[in-house]
């Protein structure tokens, strides 16, 4: 204790402000902390910006979000999710909302989306349009996605059954 | 003790050395073939300001990187489906989109090889990424090449849309 001390009373105050009173230190904690951001960023939460207009209005072009990797580590996507789904790699990836599960049938008639044959609510979407599909059936260990913004055009919107492989986790924000 | 870590020290950085100079000179073909799809997005992007013989210079530059007999079917933005047959086309069709468009910016954000079992034959997945000078829409697309080792050059011999979602 009295040596830190004597340590930090003899260091200038440049370097007490650049590296702290016990540089070693410094340096094993800078260590730590970018080991702990990388570990962080690679196995629990990506962060990633939003680009595109599919989402809107749930996302903006240009906004920040956070994917947590660990979402479906002990539970299976569900509807609603918004999850982001890896391309060849994970530097960019599509966002989008799982509207189908494994098993079920998807379709769209004039804008309504329909499950099953059912119609169905969907509270996210504040940008309708007529979209039409045929039934669409959803192969077991895929999950049919879309985004919330259905007044794009049809040809002009990436959406359609994503292997559960490529889903990386769930939209946090 | 001191010696020993300094032994144990030097042991490391040689090994570092041996490890990092064996890859730089005999690289996996992975590597090989990602370096190469770098270069040709590289190549295939351009800006206002390149000069007449640059452009069908880097044209021709470009077919050296694809097989004589190159198959490409692309979907192109706006104007759906779209397939060139033959190294000759792709590289008119290379040249004519130089003097057409104002600039193009082509990356592989993304690049993800497979090589067969036999290391004469690979597949690689690739992000692309593009925009057209004066637009602001970006082209983003999942394609996958398929390349084959041809007298000790990986060449592409095809290119198909490789469908994130089915």
């Amino acid at each position: 204790m009295t040596e830190v001390t004597q340590e930090s009373s003899s260091a200038p105050w440049w370097q007490v402000v650049l590296v702290g009173r016990n540089p070693k230190r410094t340096l094993l904690r800078i260590v730590g902390l970018i080991l702990g951001v990388l570990l962080l960023r690679q196995f629990v939460v990506l962060p990633v910006r939003v680009d595109g207009i599919s989402m809107l209005p749930t996302y903006k072009s240009n906004g920040v979000n956070l994917v947590n990797r660990l979402a479906y580590v002990f539970g299976k996507p569900q509807r609603g999710d918004v999850v982001a789904i890896r391309m060849a790699g994970e530097h960019i990836m599509l966002l989008k909302r799982i509207i189908g599960l494994p098993g079920e049938t998807v379709e769209f008639r004039r804008g309504e989306l329909f499950i099953n044959g059912e119609p169905q609510e969907e509270v996210y979407v504040r940008l309708p349009w007529r979209w039409n599909m045929r039934p669409v059936k959803v192969e077991p260990d895929e999950f049919y996605v879309v985004g919330d913004n259905r007044s794009m055009a049809w040809a002009d919107h990436k959406q359609g059954r994503a292997p559960r492989a490529k889903i990386v986790g769930r939209a946090i924000l | 003790m001191k010696r020993w870590a300094k032994s144990g020290l030097l042991l490391a950085a040689v090994l570092s050395i041996g490890f990092f100079g064996f890859h730089a000179l005999f690289p996996a073909p992975q590597e090989v073939i990602r370096k190469r799809l770098v270069e040709l997005a590289r190549l295939a992007s351009f800006d206002g300001n390149e000069a007449p013989l640059a452009k069908m210079l880097n044209s021709q530059k470009l077919g050296s990187y694809f097989a004589a007999k190159v198959e490409v079917a692309l979907d192109m933005p706006g104007r759906g489906p779209h397939t060139f047959n033959g190294r000759d086309e792709l590289v008119q069709a290379a040249a004519a989109a130089r003097s057409q468009l104002s600039s193009l910016s082509v990356q592989f954000p993304d690049i993800a090889v497979i090589v067969a079992s036999d290391g004469q034959s690979a597949e690689a997945n690739v992000t692309v990424k593009a925009q057209i000078g004066g637009q602001r829409e970006l082209y983003i697309e999942e394609i996958k090449f398929s390349l084959e080792k041809l007298q000790g050059d990986w060449l592409i011999h095809r290119i198909d849309p490789a469908s994130t979602l089915r």
